[in-house]
């Protein structure tokens, strides 16, 4: 004791001479990243550190953030930014020490620490090139997990569900949004759909695969420090590929269990953080992209429906081309349903009329009226709602039906003819020209883009080429302010292919 | 490589503000407590300089002075024992504060926060006689001059505790604090034959009470 009090001068000087952080906090000042899978390359400010794991030493004394960046050939990079903790209790000791240890303190990176020894890092498959974005629908997220079972634990406290951690899972809906996030800027363009609605029916059906995530259990093990979570959340996922054609069908199932590490982060953001790194995961499931690629291709299959072979129709005659558009328009019908009318043309002598989905709608008979005056009644054969493309026939023969062009030999800037309907029906076998603009794929369709004339009663109507063959059947336009001439048909040869229809030669 | 996938990883967001700041304060009321008797009455004014370093740490120098008695130009009347008898005597006492202090702020001190720290002050306490001679009659109707006391000053350094609540204003702040503490130097007799203890001896506890508002920027 007395050679204490002999030497507290000694030790009061060394504390105001080096500061209190130096004592205080000494050796807190580095964090070891950890990259899973390992051997992943950790770069500060662009420059290359070396690979992981890496103990990282913090070397500023600003206390300010440090961009660390995680890279590795074929993952995506991970970028992280680290904040260090500043020590308070050290600022207090300088304040009651009259300010006179910041004098050190304030130039001394031990004024900060990491709150954590381990830093680890889930990295991600980078996505291939040249993958088309596949339309992912995904329903709200179910668990499994018991209501009143414990789930791991934050320090000594357990976890619940009624526990703050596990809130989103008292919002599925918030909870949904996190799985969505882990699938962003990956091959599949996923969004939240509600089974059972009118709408969510229509997108699944219309993207054919949907995937339906299962929380099936979880495990945390957390401590909280300075109100962050710091651990591991595991989570074990069914993922779940339904058809979106037939509702109950499940066309196959991934179980994965995953392992987020928690560094820092709200204890409220863990599950929502945990679940967007499953999601993630999944991404990186090796064949999953074809195999969802395979099924919706198959889907697609399933829309054409059942072959129907027809008898080509002879090519209209006419003497000139002054008398080509008369002529065609004989073929060109006005197609009533209940809801409005719009467009079609005779494919066939016998009856068979090609128009667009929407103009049918959800009817099984139309009433068709020709031309020439008189009217018929139609049965609907079949629709592609996927490609905007039905098939009515009548019964009749001898009827002017149009020919077939080839839109694949369509030039840009080629003349283009539309016959329809436009807006009334007294407005019948209107025609309109224009050339063919450009050649576009929207959502992985094929369109016929042109600035004809192309207003609500077209649709279904004929494209037709400077030669009167058919070559599109005009679907939609690009309706907004200032815009003018973008209008759309679908490709004749598609139509027919998601028609099934076949020619005889 | 479509996108980096960025992960944000903050140990602490508490310590997000970093501001560094200095402002000038102005003293508007200040008291301290310098002798036994009275305990507070002398009010000075005064302006400091403060500097914050983040947003928990400040430190400040200030002068105050003694404006109360150095507008009073009859000075205070003191009672003094002289032989048998008490007279009353006129003085003038002076302070001027010098005082260096450290706020460790317990919340953001961007905003309204209580503070806590310490301060080592240095004062000036005067005491100026102003009536040149006295003369009075004893008991046995003599009289009898009396000298007037010497003028004394004494340096005093106060040490301790400081805290303080700081509020912010429109474009300013208001500061309310207190500080208490040992006085070195003090328990010193000025004045051996006061007769009712005023002024006659400094204190060894250091109180300090003030308003200031500041401007900063």
């Amino acid at each position: 004791m007395k050679q204490l009090q002999a030497q507290w001068p000694l030790l009061l000087t060394a504390l105001l001479s080096s500061g209190c952080a130096s004592l205080l906090n000494k050796g807190k000042q580095s964090v070891e990243v950890v990259s899973e899978p390992p051997g992943a390359t950790l770069y500060a400010e662009g420059v290359a550190l070396g690979p992981t794991p890496y103990t990282y030493a913090y070397d500023r004394s600003d206390g300010g953030e440090v961009a660390l960046e995680l890279r590795r050939e074929g993952f995506v990079p991970v970028a992280l930014q680290l904040k260090p903790k500043r020590n308070n209790f050290i600022l207090f000791a300088d304040a009651m020490l009259l300010g006179i240890p910041y004098i050190a303190d304030g130039k001394s990176k031990a004024l900060y620490s990491f709150p954590g020894g381990k830093l680890k890092v889930n990295q991600y498959k980078a996505v291939p090139s040249g993958r088309q974005l596949l339309d992912l629908p995904v329903t709200v997220l179910e668990s499994t997990v018991p209501t009143k079972g414990v789930v791991g634990r934050s320090g000594s406290r357990k976890l619940d569900l009624d526990s703050k951690e596990l809130a989103d899972l008292r919002y599925p809906q918030t909870a949904t949004a996190a799985t969505l996030r882990g699938m962003t800027d990956t091959y599949v363009d996923a969004r939240s759909i509600r089974t059972s609605t009118p709408k969510g029916d229509e997108d699944a059906r219309r993207a054919k695969v949907v995937l339906r995530p299962l929380l099936k259990g979880l495990e945390l093990q957390l401590e909280e420090r300075d109100r962050r979570a710091f651990g591991t959340a595991q989570l074990d996922m069914e993922w779940r590929f339904y058809s979106g054609i037939d509702k109950d069908s499940l066309l196959f199932s991934i179980s994965k269990r995953t392992e987020w590490p928690v560094y820092g982060a709200p204890p409220r953001n863990v599950l929502a953080d945990a679940l967007q790194d499953a999601a993630r995961q999944l991404m990186d499931e090796e064949g999953l992209y074809e195999r969802i690629s395979t099924l919706r291709a198959a889907g697609l299959v399933r829309s054409k429906g059942e072959q129907i072979t027809l008898r080509p129709p002879a090519p209209p005659s006419f003497p000139d081309r002054r008398s080509m558009i008369p002529t065609l328009v004989k073929g060109v019908v006005t197609v009533e349903v209940k809801d409005g009318h719009g467009s079609g043309f005779l494919i066939t002598t016998d009856g068979y009329i090609m128009t667009n989905a929407h103009v049918v709608g959800t009817s099984a008979t139309a009433k068709i009226r020709f031309e020439q005056g008189f009217t018929l009644e139609g049965q609907v054969v079949k629709v592609n709602p996927d490609f905007d493309v039905a098939l009515i026939k009548v019964a009749g023969n001898d009827l002017p039906a149009l020919s077939m062009g080839d839109d694949e030999a369509l030039q840009l800037g080629e003349e283009l003819f539309a016959i329809g309907t436009p807006l009334d029906e007294q407005l019948g076998q209107s025609v309109t020209r224009g050339i063919m603009s450009g050649k576009r794929e929207i959502e992985g369709r094929k369109f016929i883009q042109t600035d004809v004339s192309i207003n609500p009663g077209n649709s279904g109507g004929p494209l037709i080429d400077a030669e009167g063959k058919v070559v599109g059947v005009a679907t939609m336009k690009i309706k907004a302010d200032g815009v003018q001439g973008i209008g759309f048909g679908v490709p004749i040869s598609t139509a027919l292919n998601m028609l099934n229809i076949e020619f005889t030669k | 490589m479509r996108k980096i996938f960025s992960t944000f990883v903050l140990a602490c967001a508490a310590s997000a503000a970093m501001a560094q700041s200095t402002a000038i304060r102005f003293i508007l009321a200040e008291t301290h407590k310098v002798y036994q008797l009275p305990k507070f009455d002398n009010y000075c004014m005064g302006v400091g300089v403060d500097r914050s370093f983040n947003d928990r740490l400040t430190l400040g120098f200030d002068v105050s002075f003694g404006v109360g008695h150095a507008l009073n130009p009859t000075g205070q009347s003191v009672s003094l024992r002289a032989g048998e008898v008490d007279v009353s005597a006129s003085m003038k006492p002076g302070l001027l504060s010098l005082n260096y202090h450290t706020e460790y702020a317990l919340g953001d001190n961007g905003g309204t926060h209580v503070y806590i720290g310490t301060f080592l002050g240095l004062r000036r306490v005067t005491q100026k006689w102003l009536d040149d001679g006295m003369a009075y009659y004893d008991g046995s109707g003599n009289l009898v001059t009396f000298s007037k006391p010497a003028d004394v000053s004494q340096w005093l350094v106060p040490i301790g505790l400081r805290m303080g609540l700081r509020g912010a204003t429109d474009g300013g702040f208001m500061d309310l604090y207190g500080a208490l503490g040992y006085q070195i130097g003090g328990g010193k007799t000025l004045v051996p034959n006061a007769n009712e203890g005023r002024y006659a001896e400094t204190s060894a506890l250091a109180v300090t009470l003030g308003l200031a508002y500041g401007i900063g920027w």
